[in-house]
């Protein structure tokens, strides 16, 4: 028997299709399936944790302000000895299983927790402009970049994926819906288009 | 609006800041008395001049930082991390 599919944390309003301004390049937005996965370090454990992650996952985990990226998984550096694994969704729960965990690394599941959108597109960036007070300039905020900020009084993770710009934003899950309505009147501009969840 | 150089996350928006007072205040023995910990509590300063003071990074890394700031001109001395210890400039 399997489980029931999970619902959007985006909402009801969060179906596919082409909205804002016509013409131009739309912004796409995507909603991610990927297993979340937080690794925190005590004291002295750092490179103990980065073994666990590197054996469990193949990534190897990041200094401040980058995110390791291998594929579709990726490794975001969120504060000093902290991280978040996050790879496609699997079997629910396995990737924190597989990570395991010890008397001092907390090894937290966040796939219910905390949810991710992609936003791709010439304008992405001006998008989250908008609402960020981050600079997001591609000199000092690169591909394999990330940024823990604030748009819309919502705690965010701006990851750079590439020079498109493209975006991964790790958002608290039940604020997701509340985002996309910032993120829609921000992209309504450019034009967006709301893509099948990924 | 203040900018804030994060030692971990770089120079930042105070919105993404609070400010969590004064950082040379210590905490008394949880045995001792009262006043004491009225002091510790209510009595603070006002000063004028460079002040050492706590922020916490709340919407970023969430680490508690050291802040030497100027009360009157605002200019931000030097952040550094909770552990560091860190020179205030003479008044």
């Amino acid at each position: 028997m399997s489980a029931p599919d999970r619902l959007s944390p985006f909402g009801p309003e969060a179906k596919p299709g082409r909205h804002g301004a016509a013409g131009g390049t739309p912004v796409l937005m995507t909603e991610r399936k990927v297993d979340i996965v937080q690794v925190m370090a005590g004291r002295d454990a750092n490179a103990k944790a980065a073994n666990l992650v590197k054996d469990a996952t193949g990534l190897a985990l990041p200094g401040p302000r980058k995110v390791e990226i291998a594929g579709d998984a990726m490794a975001i550096w969120i504060q000093p000895s902290g991280w978040l694994v996050i790879r496609p969704r699997g079997e629910e729960g396995a990737l924190a299983k597989k990570l395991g965990g010890s008397d001092d690394i907390a090894v937290v599941d966040q796939g219910h927790g905390r949810c991710v959108l992609r936003l791709t597109g010439a304008h992405a960036g001006e998008v989250l402009a908008k609402g960020s007070r981050v600079d997001l300039h591609p000199r000092v905020f690169p591909p394999g970049s990330v940024a823990t900020t604030s748009i819309d009084h919502i705690t965010v993770m701006i990851v750079k994926l590439d020079a498109v710009p493209s975006f991964d934003l790790v958002l608290p899950s039940n604020f997701a819906e509340a985002f996309l309505d910032w993120l829609r009147m921000s992209a309504a501009e450019f034009g967006y288009e709301i893509r099948p969840a990924a | 609006m203040l900018r804030i150089d994060c030692p971990w996350c770089g120079t930042r928006d105070e919105a993404e800041f609070k400010y969590g007072g004064d950082a040379t205040a210590k905490r008394p023995p949880a045995e001792g008395d009262g006043a004491a910990f009225y002091e510790f509590v209510y009595d603070r300063g006002n000063p004028k001049g460079w002040h050492q003071e706590w922020w916490h990074h709340v919407a970023g890394c969430r680490q508690w930082l050291k802040v030497v700031r100027h009360t009157v001109t605002h200019e931000i001395r030097s952040v550094a991390k909770a552990t560091d210890d860190v020179t205030v400039p003479p008044a």
